[in-house]
């Protein structure tokens, strides 16, 4: 990947995947969604969602799945605050970004 | 490497951080073989480095909260705070229950005052773009407005007139149906048959005035309050599209 995903970035869009499944999504789908998007190794997502449910952006519960337990991450409504702060600062952020792209000529 | 090796490692460069705190991580790695299946292991340990990669990084998580010094992105732990200040001003604001020092407030608000600043500057050129629009829409706009306005004052001229007129006709015919049956009751003893008529017919003059009176009450009373309503009603809401488009 050409650009980095900072912090904020990164807080954001694992917030923004754990948030699309009302009942929640387990470690191992949200690493499959990110991976399809970013390029991240595992050893950083998982202190990154310890972080957001420490802050209780996420909130867990357990659930018998297969005769064992499945591990839930589901988003709270202070991760939903959050989210749609990120969501804001992002559009504000992109939006100039691709303005400053619009009508770059190649030579 | 197994995935048993790997855990096993992986609890054993743990051993020294707490223990929910290790509770937790093997519970998700955990997870995480599991859920990827038997014949992923070999591929989740090649995704996964190694154990020592990952103890460092839950390690270094833990320093996080508790200073200020570093930070996690895509491609893992940074040292330093320089990305942190770009974080947006809010995440401050919700970790209250930690005592911060007074540098981040500044931080917070050095963040927020470039905004309102290009609110500001937006401001003259919007209410320019709107002198010009009203310029531009007067000869179309203007006629439309007059038009409309003419309208609705004929309307209310209108039915102000019918109700006077209504007024006019049931005075008239109250004043006239009493003269003429006290002509008639009058007339009673001179000629009694034309008398009789007369008072029936004054009687009759008066019970039509009496309904022609209490049409002219229900008129005032709802009829002329109901047109007023429509006529504020219709001027609201062009009054509130205007607002909406400027």
């Amino acid at each position: 990947m050409v650009f980095n995903t900072g912090a904020a970035l990164l807080d954001a869009i694992v917030l923004g995947i754990v948030s699309k499944d009302r009942e929640g999504t387990y470690g191992y789908k949200i690493t499959q969604d990110i991976r399809q998007v970013i390029d991240i190794s595992e050893s950083t997502l998982y202190p990154v969602l310890r972080r957001l449910q420490k802050e209780d952006c996420l909130e867990v519960y357990d659930l018998a799945f297969d005769g064992r337990n499945r591990r839930y991450y589901k988003i709270t409504d202070k991760g939903k605050a959050q989210l749609r702060l990120y969501i804001k600062e992002w559009k504000n952020y992109s939006e100039k970004i691709n303005n400053i792209f619009v009508g770059v000529e190649f030579l | 490497m197994t995935r048993t090796e790997f855990m096993q490692e992986l609890k054993r460069l743990l051993s020294d951080i707490p223990e929910e705190e290790k509770r937790e991580a093997i519970e998700f790695y955990d997870n995480y073989f599991e859920e990827a299946g038997k014949d992923e292991e070999e591929n989740v340990i090649k995704e996964l480095g190694s154990p020592a990669e990952i103890a460092e990084s839950i390690k270094k998580s833990l320093e996080y909260g508790s200073k200020d010094t570093g930070y996690f992105a895509e491609d893992g732990y940074h040292e330093g705070y320089k990305e942190k200040a770009n974080l947006p001003s809010f995440e401050r604001r919700f970790t209250e229950d930690r005592n911060r020092e007074n540098s981040s407030n500044e931080t917070f608000r050095e963040n927020r005052f470039p905004k309102e600043e290009k609110k500001q500057k937006k401001g003259p050129a919007n209410i320019l773009l709107v002198i010009i629009l009203v310029l531009f829409a007067l000869p179309v706009g203007l006629p439309i407005v007059i038009t409309l306005v003419s309208l609705l004052a004929a309307a209310v001229v209108t039915v102000a007139a019918i109700w006077i007129a209504f007024v006019a006709v049931s005075v008239s015919l109250l004043i006239v149906g009493v003269v003429i049956a006290i002509v008639g009751v009058l007339n009673l003893s001179v000629t009694p048959a034309v008398g009789l008529s007369l008072a029936g017919g004054g009687l009759i003059v008066l019970g039509v005035g009496i309904l022609f009176t209490i049409a002219t009450v229900w008129i005032a009373g709802k009829a002329l309050p109901a047109v007023i309503g429509w006529v504020k009603q219709i001027f609201g809401r062009i009054f509130r599209r205007r607002r909406a488009y400027a």
